[in-house]
Order: C-alpha cells, then structure tokens, then sequence
C-alpha cells in the first residue's frame, strides 16, 4: 500500500509527511510561498494521494444540543443552517448524534473569508488525489476511544505541536467540550477549571491519555503512549474522516438536488408501483388460467354432447310451430260435440259452413221435428239451452226461428210435411 | 462532487429504464389479464349457451321428433301425403283431393312457412263419417294441417230412390263436404316463390 502525503495545517505551520513518519516540508513563516514549494514536491508524486488534516486554535468545530425534532422539523432546521452557510459560502461539513437520549447537531463551517479557504482551493487544484480532510481534535476522540475505552466520562487528550507545544482536548462521551493550545500546567488547570462551572464532577472522572514525555503531575488517570506520531499514525490509517466535509452548494444547485431526488424518489416510486401492479395482474391470471382450463373442457365434452345438432334452426322451428298452434283455428273439437248434441235432441242439420276467419264461427241451418204434445218453442229453447251448457263461452245468434208465426207467415198446427228450418250462429271465444 | 451529475445521470438513466420495464412489465400483464377475463367471460357465455341448448333440446325432445316425423322440417312427397289420404277416406263414400301449389306465407312479418293449400271434396252417408275422417287426418296426415274451411251441406233427399239403395246396402249420399286446408312446414324468408 502507497504511503499517503498528509499535510499538517496548523495556525502558524505547514509540515508535510509521506506516511506518518517520514517528514517532508516544514514552513513556518511565508505560506504563499509554501504552497509553491510544496506543489513542487507533491507534483513529483501526482499520483499519492493527499489528506489534508487541520489542526487549528480557531475553534471551527461546534455542537449544538437539539430539543426534541420530529423527522421534517429537523429537516426544516436542516434547511436553515444551510441557507446561513450558502450566504457566507465556502466548505461546511455536519452530522447528527445522539448522546444519553438526547440530540446534538455538530458542523464545520470554513466560511469564503477564512484563511483555510486559500489552502482548501489549492489542495483541489493539486493533480493528486483527495485523501479527504480531517480536522485532528475531532479525529481524536476516536483515537481516545480506540486507545482508552469506549465511556461516557471525561476524556482527554494531550499530544504534541511541533513548535507551539501541545494541544488538549477533552471530550465527555461523542461530545467535545474543548480544544486548546497550552504552554504548560497552567493552561491545562484552566481549562479543567474552566469546565468544572459547567461540569463539576470533572475532576473526578477525567481518563488522560498522554503523547507528551513530560505529563503534568496533577492529572489523575494517566496513560501515557510512548510514540509521539502514535495519532498521526492513526489519522494516516483512517479510511475517511468522522465528518464529511464539501463545498457549500448554491441554493439553486440545492433546488435541483431535491428536484433531481425528488424525481428519482417518484420514479422509483412508479417502478416499485408497477411492478406491484404487474405482479398482481400476474397473480390474477395465474388464478384464471385454471378456470379457463376448466372451461373449456366443459365447452369439448357441451359441444361433444350437440355434435351435429343444428339448435338455432330447431329452435325456430319449435317456435314457429308454436306460433302456428296458438292461432285458434281448430274448429274439429266444436264439430264432433256439436253433432253429439244434434244427435241426441233429434235435429237434421241441413248445412253447416265454416270458415277460416279471426273468429272461431259456425252457421248452420237445421231441422227440427214437431213432436206432437211438445210446442215447438220448448223444444228450440231447450236446444239453445243445451248449446250454451256445450259452449259456456261462446255466443249463440237465431238467425231464424222454426216457428213461421210472424203475421205475414202461415202458422198451423200440426206443422206441415216440410219440418221448419231453423238458422244459427256459434261464435266461439 | 465531481461524480455527482454523473451519478445523478446514471442514476435517471437507470430508473428511467427501470421504470420503462416495469411499465413494459405492467402492460403486458394487464394485457393478459384482461384477455383472461374476456376469454373467461366468453367460455362461460358459451357454457351457458350450450346449456341451454342441451335444456331445450331434452325438454322439447318428443315435440322435435313429431316435428321430425310430421315432415315440418322437409314436406312428404306430395304423391305420399295423397295415398295416406285415400287410406285415410274409412266410410266415406267419395274423396277427392286437389293440392295447390305451394306458395311461401309470412305472418307478422316473423314467421315465415311453406304453405300449401289442399281442397277435399267428400261425400258420405252422414256427417259423423265426415267428423271421423276430419279426426283421421289431423292425427295422421304427414304434415301440419290447419283447417280454413269446412262447408257441409244435405246431398239428396230421402226418397224411394235413396231407401232402395239403403235396401240394397248401398249409401246414398246425404251429407256432402267441402274441406279446404293449409298443409304448412317450416320456411325460410330466404325461400324463393
């Protein structure tokens, strides 16, 4: 594995390092000319990557406790702090944690008027590759928890700056609480004092970890590392820093994210969407594929069993012969009841004629004989009494009586040798 | 990021596909589907079609085979209907028949029959024979017969004439008729005159 360039950034001093150890460049004074000096030696090597690790007084780390947020409040606050760092530009990295059940939002805003900024564009002018930039106090609380133990107690650090002394940061659990140069004892018992107005139990519960040779005595709970580069190794070993830090986008560029994300999210919505819709008019012809099966075997052995059987044309004819039926044309029935009626009441008939019409009517002239002690009228009567028992329904009209008594005809008694003729109509229903 | 207009593009390419297959993928599902349900839907129409033919066919079964055998589908030979008429004549003691062309009748425009008209001409001793005759040929005529007129009227009188020929065990006859029917089967509107 290649050995990465890491260049040291501190307020007052560059230090470049091939690897952890191997110190390339050192400058303390003219930065400007650094950058051109150090271009010189980096371009030797354009293909190493090179890690940026910041280590300054400034305090460009911050934290801030949250109350409690739901998803779109936080996403809301979210919004804001990014609008505050579009109006001031430059890099801003940030990332959320929770520590004890409670939330705290920790960024890095390297704003366009800050010196970094002159560093951080020349390092993405560079040929070689990014190794990301870390900032060391915060990298630091991940070597502690790596070296001492992962708690939620104070925890400090003490390391070298190879010119301006050493550097302590204290952290209690994820959380850090500061970072500062210090000259000697006196430096660190104000910053432990200092802390104690808002953490008194400091004092008490402070794990140090030491890279320095000569740890102050009144520090509890020492470990002391014996390699001063023991962090540079770690931070050299790192695959990429705790906070990930970009150029603060425009807020148009912003929009077109959320526009362009906002997109993706439908379009995967509507494949997820079809696929389900997909899949469930899969499933539903699955189900019908054996129905149909089943059907159509019904459909073989139905068309099996009218093999050769035309039904529409049977049809027809069962229909029109009904039709055919229904029309009341059948005068036969009437005939053979009447001429049982005849027969018995003793009367010719002389003709009879039907025909074919809407109505069911016969007309037929018949003679009847004059039976001696019986009028001539009881007997006719009784026969049209009789025709109306045989055809409750129907209409009975006397065309002609048998009785020649109108005043213009001869009446005689007993009848003479030609019996009287008589004339009616049957109109059935 | 330098990559990110490039992730973002292969990204949009992909879903865009993506989302090209799955719409490919619902379409020809739902495709299918609906030719299931059309094919399903028209099995069991034609299920229940041939359900219903079966039901007519076994409940109208005797009324067909009549119909079969009555000639309502294809008319007797005109030659056969007229001897089951001469077998048919039992006491009367004259018939003859005359069969009319026949011609194509439709009625309210629906039914359409193959119509042909018979006029019988009998003669016999007395109406019942006449009555029995009538009977005879509805049960067995080959064919549908509907009656359009039937005129019976007294033949000759009684007279020593008569009375000899009833001595001499001849009929006279007394009652004459005339019988016209219409010999229908079934037509088609198609048919030509």
């Amino acid at each position: 594995m290649k050995k990465k360039f890491l260049l040291y950034l501190t307020d007052e001093e560059v230090t470049l390092y091939k690897g952890a150890n191997e110190k390339l460049y050192t400058c303390k004074e003219n930065l400007k000319d650094a950058q051109q000096q150090l271009q010189n030696v980096l371009s030797n090597s354009p293909k190493v990557s090179l890690r940026l690790l910041i280590d300054r007084n400034h305090q460009s780390i911050q934290e801030e406790k949250l109350p409690f947020l739901l998803p779109w409040d936080r996403m809301r606050f979210l919004s804001h702090k990014k609008a505050e760092w579009q109006t001031q530009g430059g890099y801003v990295g940030f990332h959320f944690f929770k520590q004890k059940r409670e939330a705290y939002f920790r960024w890095v805003h390297v704003s366009q008027k800050d010196s970094l900024i002159s560093w951080l564009s020349w390092v993405k002018s560079l040929p070689n590759p990014s190794g990301g930039i870390f900032f060391v106090p915060l990298e630091a609380g991940i070597f502690l928890k790596k070296t001492l133990s992962v708690s939620n107690n104070y925890q400090m650090i003490l390391y070298p700056l190879s010119s301006a002394g050493m550097r302590h940061v204290i952290f209690k659990g994820n959380r850090l609480l500061l970072s500062r140069l210090s000259q000697g004892e006196e430096d660190l018992k104000s910053s432990l004092h200092f802390l104690s107005r808002t953490y008194p139990d400091i004092h008490e519960s402070l794990d140090v970890l030491s890279l320095i040779k000569e740890t102050p005595s009144f520090l509890p709970h020492v470990k002391i590392l014996s390699d001063p580069q023991a962090l540079l190794s770690f931070l050299s070993a790192q695959k990429r820093p705790s906070l990930s830090f970009s150029q603060s986008s425009s807020s148009s560029l912003l929009r077109l994210r959320v526009a362009a994300g906002v997109a993706l999210l439908s379009m995967l919505f509507l494949t997820g969407y079809n696929v389900y819709q997909g899949l469930d008019y899969k499933r539903k012809v699955l189900t019908l594929s054996p129905e149909i099966g089943f059907l159509k075997d019904r459909v073989r052995y139905l068309n099996s069993l009218l093999k050769n059987t035309n039904v529409p044309t049977l049809r027809t004819a069962s229909e029109h012969y009904h039709y055919l039926r229904a029309r009341p044309l059948n005068p036969i029935e009437a005939f053979e009841k009447l001429s049982f009626l005849l027969k018995k009441q003793e009367i010719h008939l002389e003709n009879l004629r039907w025909l074919h019409g809407q109505k069911l009517e016969i007309m037929m002239s018949l003679v009847m004989e004059d039976k001696i002690g019986e009028p001539l009228a009881t007997h006719f009567e009784r026969f049209l009494l009789a025709c109306k028992d045989l055809f409750p329904k129907s209409q009975i009209h006397v065309i002609k009586g048998p009785f020649n008594s109108s005043i213009r005809e001869i009446f005689k008694t007993p009848s003479p040798t030609s019996l009287p003729l008589a004339q009616i109509k049957i109109i059935f229903p | 990021m330098k990559f990110e207009p490039f992730l973002m593009l292969g990204l949009g390419c992909g879903f865009t596909f993506g989302l090209w297959v799955t719409l490919n993928f619902k379409n020809v599902q739902s495709t299918n589907f609906i030719k299931s349900t059309t094919e399903k839907r028209a099995l069991q129409i034609q299920i229940k079609s041939l359900e219903d033919d079966l039901i007519f066919l076994r409940r109208h079964q005797k009324e067909l085979e009549f119909l079969f055998e009555k000639g309502w589908f294809i008319p007797k030979n005109r030659l056969i209907a007229g001897d089951v008429l001469e077998k048919l004549r039992g006491s009367l003691n004259n018939i003859q028949y005359t069969f009319e062309p026949e011609t194509i009748k439709c009625l309210e425009e629906t039914y359409t029959f193959k119509s042909t008209k018979i006029v019988l001409e009998v003669r016999a001793l007395l109406e019942s024979d006449i009555y029995a005759f009538l009977n005879r040929v509805s049960d067995k005529f080959p064919g549908i017969l509907t009656p359009q007129e039937i005129i019976l009227t007294r033949g000759e009188e009684l007279s020593e004439k008569t009375l000899l020929m009833l001595r001499q065990n001849k009929r006279p006859d007394f009652v004459r008729g005339k019988l016209v029917f219409e010999w229908f089967a079934m037509g088609t509107k198609d048919h030509e005159n």
